[in-house]
């Protein structure tokens, strides 16, 4: 499903506003299959949409679709991937735009957008804000989020 | 914005619109002066053709409408924002319902007052945009761009170029206004040094048809048990085990050593493994008490909030407390879409709080 994972660590210090963690994941329905199995019993009526055309059509989907938990799955593997082992999500925030097809080759990105100097400076945790997001081959943003992620420092070392 | 500058990209502003909301009393002055850039203040109603962007609209126009109305009469509302000094602009044009095109397609709306289409769309796809644009060019409307931006990384997707000074929303809604000004719609890469920007775009008829065309509007006011919102009861018990953590990481092919290696976590903060915190997105609880909304045929997730306060290690026994915690409703590409807010708080052994995770689903109405 994942192209590339590094589990490099982020460092607080290191952090650059606008830097950007590109990965490209591409859910097929094996991968739902799996992920449902987690969760949900093979004849769960609910599974329709996520496994089979027919149960897409009867919800009005073009395809069958990546159920709603699966896809904030992936985007909380995306954030944890970026921050590396000791980083850790403090929150998250996500919206579902778009149905998110099987198969659909998803540019998952990772963009640095705030980093709390001020907070860290004076004690407190050392945190990055980040915006998150999915983009499909339609050029689409199926997903978009937020995440506010704590990051050690170079000098907790 | 610092990195879209950095890269090259060139914005100067942007225009804030709110959905349904109009607050003076937020000062735009501290952020504009951070990123050295125009920040001005917008709205963005709920119209019976779709949304609509209001720019500069005078004290009149507020005490016209109920800005929390999702289906405004659309005439009004231009004609209301140009005569208390402003001016309306269709909001993402080519997109179903929430846009103006199906609009004049099913129910031949003439688009009365209408001057200014946004046809260039940063949430609409090529396909969705470019048949915005045949619409404006078939009635003679002048087109403008934007982001739609409802995250930071997506700001300045699409955007205007004006000819001419705009520092403030005055000089915004004068050009805008004005029959002889100048301005085209955009995308990010055009603002480039040297870009080139295409005399025409692909049209509807050469890109791949892709919408989701669902529902229809309603209007009704919305049925539900209003008693049940707020109440927090017990959903139920989460046992985490090594083998549930590995099955999870598995099914998401999750490779990070602080989840899936347990002689590198040893040496970690937790001195072990611990849990992902995707992993309670998929514990299943009991629901809270159904709210029992009387509408639509079908739901589906819309949007998560989660945070996330202590560690999860296998050996945890979690208890799930959940709640029903806002129901409400608005307009979206398929028409009338009430969300469900539910909210489960996930307590430890040792009854601290570990997560809150809200789930917020929307329902619709699928013909």
């Amino acid at each position: 499903m994942t192209d590339t994972a590094t589990n490099a660590q982020r460092y607080f210090e290191e952090v650059e506003i606008g830097e950007e963690y590109i990965q490209t994941q591409v859910p097929s329905r094996e991968n739902v299959l799996e992920f449902l199995s987690t969760w949900s019993d093979p004849g769960d009526e609910i599974r329709g949409r996520f496994t089979d055309q027919a149960g897409a059509n009867k919800d009005g989907l073009q395809k069958p679709i990546v159920p709603g938990n699966m896809s904030a799955s992936m985007i909380t593997r995306l954030v944890t991937d970026w921050a590396g082992p000791l980083g850790r999500i403090v929150s998250l925030d996500i919206s579902f735009r778009r149905p998110v097809q099987h198969d659909d080759q998803l540019k998952c990105l990772a963009l640095v957008t705030e980093r709390g100097d001020d907070l860290a400076e004076a004690g407190g945790p050392a945190i990055v804000s980040i915006d998150v997001s999915f983009e499909n081959e339609r050029s689409e943003k199926p997903v978009q989020g937020t995440a506010q992620v704590e990051l050690p420092r170079r000098d907790a070392e | 914005m610092s990195s879209r500058r950095k890269k090259g990209f060139q914005i100067d502003g942007f225009v804030l619109t709110e959905h349904r909301n109009y607050n003076q009393s937020l000062n735009y002055d501290e952020l504009a002066s951070r990123y050295n850039a125009i920040v001005l203040r917008g709205i963005e109603v709920e119209t019976d053709i779709g949304h609509v962007l209001v720019y500069g609209a005078g004290p009149a126009f507020f005490e016209t409408f109920d800005l929390s109305d999702i289906s405004l009469p659309y005439e009004d509302v231009f004609r209301v924002a140009w005569d208390s000094g402003g001016i309306a602009v269709g909001a993402h044009a080519g997109r179903p319902r929430i846009g103006a095109l199906e609009h004049v397609d099913e129910r031949n709306v003439a688009l009365s007052g209408v001057s200014i289409l946004e046809t260039l769309n940063g949430g609409s796809n090529d396909f969705e945009n470019a048949r915005a644009h045949e619409l404006a060019s078939n009635k003679n409307i002048r087109e403008v761009g934007g982001s739609d931006s409802h995250f930071v990384s997506t700001l300045g997707a699409c955007l205007t170029r004006f000819q001419g000074e705009v520092s403030n929303i005055s000089e915004l809604v004068g050009i805008l206004r004005s029959s002889s000004s100048q301005f085209i719609p955009l995308k990010l890469e055009e603002t480039l040094p040297g870009a080139d920007i295409p005399e025409s775009r692909p049209s509807s008829e050469q890109l791949i048809p892709h919408t989701s065309g669902q529902g229809e509007l309603g209007g009704e006011e919305l049925e539900y048990d209003r008693s049940v919102v707020g109440k927090e009861i017990f959903g139920g018990k989460l046992e985490v085990t090594s083998d549930a953590i590995t099955k999870y990481c598995d099914a998401i092919d999750e490779t990070n050593p602080i989840y899936v290696d347990s002689d590198f976590a040893k040496t970690g903060p937790y001195a072990g493994i611990i849990a992902p915190p995707g992993i309670l997105q998929t514990a299943q609880v009991e629901s809270p008490p159904d709210p029992n909304v009387k509408f639509g045929t079908t739901q589906f997730m819309a949007g998560s909030h989660q945070e996330y306060l202590l560690p999860i290690r296998p050996g945890d026994t979690l208890d799930a407390y959940v709640k029903v915690k806002e129901v409400y409703e608005k307009t979206g590409r398929s028409g009338r879409m009430v969300f469900i807010v539910r909210q489960t708080r996930w307590a430890n052994q040792f009854g601290e709080n570990v997560a809150l995770l809200e789930t917020s689903m929307v329902i619709r109405q699928i013909q």
